[in-house]
């Protein structure tokens, strides 16, 4: 089993601003998207070289407009389905030309970069192959919460009463009918050696590439469910990308967790979970549900009652425990 | 001044015979530069519906990209008396639209134009300074101040209903009466009356307030060739890309609205370096010292992580952009 290395201090933003970037500007992400920013925070984590596998998606379409790529590590596309197959695949070739020794012989490291429609749906069957046939790699799910790359169409990751272009608002329907998968759980249950749950934000910058960081060291599969906020999907002012996400993990809507060869971490307790109608009425898909006073309580019990879940999971006191130092506060979130 | 065949009258200095020129052809190719979210897309499908309510055939369909809110796009019309074989990309265009003129500086809207090729621009300048400004040479060239004119009567920045009153003063490429039953057609379900009676207005104020000028012939553009495109003998197996990271030839800032600005305040912790999506902070030996104006899309990311105790970034809108502020 791998060492758990949470405790092993952050490598400060200066040294990791001596390497270069791997992910170049002039790709054609929305300004604001924050999955190019996740990539360059993934590719900065790790101390090996990196081949990229990407499923079909936004960041593959907009960093890989033919003839031009934004990546400066070697970066595989195969379809929108089997990312997962794919690295499977490329990892395992890897294994036998360097066991021949037709390759140098060198540490590498297979991550795939894929949303949530090329995770939670499409490509959930080679996701759960590669995991059950324990292939070593990395898969970072960029959780949009729906098909944003084809006109915002809802996913099984899409949130309930979220308005999407296929849960469109009206008399009848009020967004998104049902809850949100728990794809985090699912994958929980395939005993993969390493799972996490994180998102960008400016208050804990380290917790993405700390989280990368150790999941390279994982002996098998790895998984981590980033939560990336979409602009046009979401409804929002660009400049808001990373401040919106704070919000996400203050609700405990999307709380930040590590799962460690089955045991469960909680990174972050917000020291007062806010409501999470100030996650709901940041957001343009969920205007609608401003007036809705009872499904917004039933969302509120929901939350809750997943994260007494997780609490208990993590062996945390279900009060506010003052073992937690205070958050900083979030940089611009304020206004 | 005088025409391309050295005539000087002044109809042709007017661009008037280009009219002739445009409709006589059997196929009209259209190349629309925009942006994205202003309705370029819609305005192409209202002159191609147009078209075919005058019994022709015709084509309209945005360039296949990611480009997303904001970013420059292209669209395309073909119209023709015969039906149309070909559903690739206008390279060769007829016309040339410009429905945002501050594409005028990233956008090559010269690209695979021939002599009579005419443009069409949204400008608030004369068109004949427009034209020796851009150096349009030869081309008749049509301005209409199409920003001015949606603000007036729609109340936001969707230029492209003036533009389509403006397409058919310069071409008369359809009737103004078919394109004004067409454009309350297509808003008519989903508009209000009120919505739709402004649209018209709009149509009708770009058909009348377009207007024209060829500048100098002998300040031609330099020959711009189509984009080429690298043919199957060049592409390599599995479509891949040899060079890492080339995408940084492409620019990005002319999406930018607002541009980010280092004030002293800076204690170089680099959080907007680490979440900048575009790379754009530039660093230098740990510290930032400025921001790559060819990449940054302006999101004002970097804005809003920097600690609120220092804000040591400012975003302030883009300047030297007289196109759009006058
Ligand atoms: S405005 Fe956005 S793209 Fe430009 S430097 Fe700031 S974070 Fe980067
Ligand atoms: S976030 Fe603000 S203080 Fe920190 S390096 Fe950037 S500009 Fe300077």
């Amino acid at each position: 089993m791998f060492q758990h290395k949470t405790a092993t201090a952050p490598v400060s933003l200066k040294k990791l601003a001596e390497q270069p970037d791997l992910l170049t500007g002039g790709h054609r992400l929305c300004a604001g998207c924050a999955e190019s920013a996740i990539v360059r925070q993934v590719l900065m984590a790790s101390t090996y070289p990196v081949v990229a596998i990407m499923a079909t998606g936004c960041l593959e379409v907009a960093t890989t407009v033919y003839p031009a790529t934004a990546w400066r590590v070697p970066m595989l596309h195969n379809a929108f389905e089997n990312a997962a197959a794919t690295a499977s695949g490329a990892e395992a070739a890897y294994r036998a030309l360097r066991a021949k020794g037709r390759i140098p012989d060198r540490e590498l490291r297979f991550v795939v970069f894929a949303g949530d429609g090329g995770t939670y749906d499409i490509g959930f069957q080679s996701l759960s192959g590669a995991l059950e046939r324990g292939t070593r790699f990395l898969y970072i799910c960029f959780n949009n919460e729906g098909y944003m790359n084809t006109g915002i169409q809802r996913s099984s990751a899409t949130p309930l009463g979220a308005d999407t272009s296929t849960t469109p608002v009206g008399e009848a329907v009020l967004g998104k009918p049902g809850w949100r998968k728990d794809l985090t759980g699912i994958v929980v249950a395939h005993n993969a050696p390493y799972v996490a749950q994180t998102a960008p934000t400016a208050f804990r910058p380290h917790d993405l590439k700390n989280k990368v960081a150790r999941a390279l060291e994982a002996p098998g599969p790895a998984f981590i469910n980033v939560l990336s906020a979409c602009t046009r999907g979401w409804r929002y002012e660009p400049a808001d990308t990373i401040a919106i996400t704070q919000l996400a993990i203050d609700t405990c809507y999307w709380p930040l967790f590590e799962v460690i060869d089955g045991k469960w971490h909680l990174n972050y307790k917000p020291k007062q979970k806010r409501p999470i109608m100030d996650w709901l009425s940041a957001q343009g898909r969920f205007r609608h549900l401003l007036k809705q006073g009872r499904l917004v309580a039933e969302i509120q019990a929901r939350i809750d009652s997943e994260w007494d879940t997780l609490l208990e999971r993590c062996g945390e006191a279900p009060v506010a425990a003052a073992s937690v130092p205070p958050p900083r506060k979030a940089a611009g979130a304020s206004d | 001044m005088c025409n391309e065949r050295g005539e000087s009258e002044p109809a042709a200095a007017l661009g008037l015979p280009t009219l002739t020129a445009v409709t006589a052809k059997h196929l009209i190719e259209i190349r629309w530069h925009a942006r994205a979210g202003q309705g370029a897309v819609t305005a192409a499908k209202i002159v191609a519906q147009t078209a075919m309510r005058e019994g022709k055939y015709a084509q309209a369909f945005p360039e296949y990209g990611p480009e997303r809110s904001g970013a420059p796009l292209k669209a395309y019309n073909r119209i023709s008396e015969e039906p149309i074989r070909t559903h690739a990309q206008v390279r060769i265009p007829d016309i040339v639209i410009v429905s945002d003129p501050t594409l005028l500086r990233s956008e090559d809207i010269f690209a695979g134009v021939k002599a009579d090729t005419v443009f069409l621009i949204n400008s608030p300048r004369p068109a004949y300074k427009l034209a020796l400004d851009i150096r349009s040479g030869p081309h008749p060239l049509y301005a209409v101040d199409a920003t001015k004119i949606a603000f007036a009567e729609i109340g936001r920045h969707f230029p492209n209903m003036a533009m389509l009153g403006a397409l058919v003063a310069a071409t008369a490429i359809v009737g103004i009466d078919q394109l004004l039953l067409q454009v309350a057609e297509n808003l008519g379900d989903k508009a209000s009356f009120d919505a739709v009676q402004a649209n018209l207005r709009a149509v009708r104020r770009g058909f009348h307030e377009a207007a024209s000028a060829v500048a100098n012939p002998a300040d031609a553009p330099a020959s711009h060739e189509a984009p080429a495109q690298p043919g199957w003998r060049e592409m390599l197996p599995g479509s891949a890309i040899a060079d890492a990271g080339n995408a940084s030839d492409y620019v990005t800032g002319g999406w930018r609205t607002l541009r980010p600005r280092l004030n002293e305040r800076c204690n170089d912790c680099l959080l907007c370096w680490f979440f900048c999506p575009d790379s754009a902070v530039v660093l230098n030996e740990g510290k930032v010292t400025g921001f790559d104006l060819n990449h940054c899309k302006g999101c004002g990311i970097c804005a809003q992580v920097c600690p609120p105790r220092l804000k040591a970034i400012d975003m302030v809108p883009e300047g030297g952009d007289e196109e759009r502020s006058s």
